[in-house]
């Protein structure tokens, strides 16, 4: 899966790339308007990642001249300024998808998935990580088969921590993404969720598909292995 | 106060002077008609009259008095004027045709006498119904008495004030509407131009007063009007663009931050010291993150820029799953609920969580040790409200004002503890505000905090109905 990261800020590019490859990305950066427009225009990418902000042309009429030009690629905008502003606009540019700075790699990776299935029509919204499969479309869990039931918020916490399986997610991080709270993290909320879904998902404690990272949060088991 | 409209007061003004300039002249004109017309000119001519008669002797002659008399007023029925004749003794030797016998005893009572005066005595006299005014010319052989009737005289005097009423009545009313018309069309402008003003707020200060309203008096206030909107537009449009400027300046090096922590957590070695450390790192972060977001959404809410994505939902629900999490974030509480189900409301979602999320919080921190929270839900007049009370040492009187001020907390001495960096509530009524709900502080029993907010219902059949009429057209 090849994308294009159109960022100018080097140390936000670096991170970019090193999270999307460690997930099976094909990652290009660019760093200029004019060049990426030239780019986009010339080359074919799964997905583009556009900054608003750039040194050259801006985000927005990138976005446009693009558009214009009959290309459909999917496109994530980045922004850093007021994101409810910028997503309507952004949006009746014709970006599939916003991402408002600061985020998290995750979020980005999730997003990313999002737009391609929906552009492809491709079959990805099965996600597996041991015995477990989870499909985002259905909102169906299986564990070996055998349909889970889940309340919303744990599908929610679990779609989030399979999604990109191996990695460590804070509970601050998921406090966020999961229930919204931007305030105070009282980490109990994450922690009684995380036992309750386990007791769901992985009955067996010797072979947990989430693991706690002590005194740093939680994570999906990679391939079965920790 | 009806005198403190600058109109009634105007009306009243014109309508004091122009009633006394009105008075002043109908007294004088009062006066100059009746010297004209009345008393002095009847005295004068019934003087003349009793003068140039007075030598005559024997009836022949005072009845060609008498003809002349009557040939004199034939034509004139205002003055009406007859005569008799006394002798020393008081007997009546002649009177003219019409002379009303009513006034005979009183003539006789004023020439009885000796000592009664020689020569000209004018009087008003009554016959009974009507004043008669009398010239009496006395010589030593007998009395003239020329009578003129005042009856018409004071008829006409009568009709003279009435008009002269009539006149002072019209015209008090014709000042006075006039001079309301006048000032209503003087003021007209002004009511326009604070019609004008008050549909510009905050949100709309790019919007200016139109010119042309009334006179050159209110262009020019106009203008000035105008150019203070400007100054103010200016610095205000500065201080939002500041804020909103500053929180994305914040973001990059954030996005930096975070993303370079993150991925040194990623790859420090699994719950070792270097990734917990790395953990507490993004936890600040967040909190950075948190105060920024806050300040931005605030700084929009200034601007008027808020833009909710509204949706048709449950606020119940949303009630009902935050209050799972009191559950779980304060075990130690006792949540009471009372909750009407199916209050559906047209909100953002994200945005009307956090609100609530705000004040659960702020319920939970200023609780007392075992203390309580109780949710209630309710429809009340086309809106649904939703009351959250926790019981609380309390907020003084002097503070319940300022809860909703920026950075306020109660008690300073709780900031370290408390971590909502004091924009909680205030974000939470601007979210409100751009729901077009309302969140405020309520009277509650002693020893209870409660926050009350309200949103407009959504109904759901209202717009049933017309999907319905919209159909029924389309078929």
């Amino acid at each position: 899966m090849k994308i294009l990261v159109v960022e100018d800020e080097k140390q936000i590019a670096d991170f970019v790339k090193k999270g999307l490859t460690e997930q099976g990305f094909l990652v290009e950066l660019c760093d200029h308007g004019d060049e990426a427009m030239e780019r986009i225009l010339h080359q074919a990418y799964d997905a583009i990642v556009l900054d608003i902000m750039l040194p050259g042309r801006d985000g927005l009429s990138i976005l446009r001249q693009f558009r214009k030009k009959g290309h459909t690629t999917p496109v994530i905008l980045l922004t850093a300024r007021s994101e409810l502003d910028e997503r309507i606009e952004g949006l009746n540019t014709g970006a599939d998808d916003y991402l408002t700075k600061p985020f998290y790699v995750e979020e980005l990776i999730a997003r990313l998935h999002a737009v391609i299935r929906r552009s492809s029509d491709e079959q990805m919204s099965l996600l597996q990580a041991g015995d477990l499969s989870v499909n985002v479309l259905t909102r169906e869990v299986k564990r070996a088969g055998t349909p889970v039931k889940l309340t919303s918020r744990e599908f929610n916490l679990l779609e989030y921590l399979i999604r990109s399986p191996g990695r460590v997610f804070t509970r601050t991080q998921i406090l966020e993404h999961v229930w919204g709270y931007d305030f105070d993290p009282n980490t109990n909320l994450v922690d009684v969720h995380i036992q309750r879904l386990r007791k769901k998902v992985s009955p067996d404690k010797d072979n947990p598909v989430i693991e706690t990272i002590r005194g740093v949060g939680y994570r999906v088991v990679k391939d079965g292995v920790i | 106060m009806i005198f403190r409209s600058f109109r009634t007061r105007i009306m009243m003004l014109s309508v004091s002077v122009s009633g006394l300039v009105l008075l002043g002249f109908g007294w004088w004109a009062w006066h100059v008609l009746h010297g004209l017309t009345g008393g002095h000119r009847l005295d004068s001519e019934l003087a003349i009259l009793t003068h140039m008669h007075q030598s005559a002797q024997g009836h022949r002659a005072w009845e060609d008095f008498e003809l002349a008399l009557e040939g004199a007023t034939r034509n004139d029925a205002s003055r009406r004027f007859s005569f008799a004749v006394v002798d020393r003794e008081g007997h009546l030797i002649y009177q003219s045709h019409f002379w009303p016998d009513g006034l005979t005893p009183a003539l006789r009572a004023h020439i009885d006498g000796a000592e009664a005066a020689m020569g000209l005595r004018v009087y008003t006299e009554m016959d009974g119904k009507a004043p008669w005014r009398l010239a009496v010319n006395r010589n030593p052989e007998h009395s003239l008495v020329v009578a003129a009737d005042l009856g018409p005289y004071l008829a006409q005097f009568d009709r003279i004030r009435l008009t002269f009423l009539l006149v002072f009545a019209v015209a008090l009313l014709c000042v006075g509407g006039g001079s309301w018309i006048l000032a209503w069309r003087a003021i007209r402008p002004l009511d326009r131009l604070v019609e004008a003003t008050e549909t510009i707020t905050a949100q709309d200060l790019e919007r200016r007063l139109p010119q042309g309203m009334g006179g050159r008096e209110i262009d020019q206030l106009v203008d000035v009007f105008n150019e203070m909107l400007e100054r103010l537009e200016r610095s205000f449009n500065h201080a939002t663009r500041f804020s909103a400027d500053a929180a994305h300046e914040l973001k990059t090096p954030l996005t930096i931050l975070q993303g370079q922590l993150d991925q040194a957590l990623q790859e420090a070695p699994a719950g070792s010291p270097l990734q917990q450390n790395l953990g507490r790192l993004l936890e600040e972060v967040q909190r950075l993150k948190v105060i920024i977001r806050r300040l931005l959404l605030l700084s929009l809410a200034d601007a008027g820029r808020i833009r909710i994505s509204p949706a048709p939902m449950r606020l119940d629900e949303l009630v009902e799953q935050i209050i799972d999490d009191v559950e779980i974030l304060a075990p130690e509480l006792i949540v009471t609920q009372e909750l009407e189900a199916d209050a559906w409301v047209n909100a953002d979602e994200a945005l009307l969580q956090q609100a609530i999320q705000n004040l659960v919080n702020n319920a939970i921190k200023y609780n007392i040790p075992g203390g309580k929270i109780r949710f209630q839900l309710f429809r009340h007049d086309g809106a649904v409200r939703c009351a959250i009370a926790n019981t609380s040492e309390g907020i003084p009187e002097e503070d319940r004002q300022r809860v909703f001020h920026r950075f306020y907390r109660v008690d300073p001495a709780h900031s370290r503890k408390v971590d909502g960096v004091g924009l909680g509530l205030s974000l939470a009524r601007e979210i409100m505000r751009a729901h077009s709900g309302k969140l405020w502080l309520a009277d509650a029993p002693e020893g209870w905090v409660m926050f009350v907010l309200e949103l407009p219902a959504w109904d759901e059949k209202a717009v049933d109905v017309t999907a319905e009429s919209s159909a029924e057209i389309k078929t």
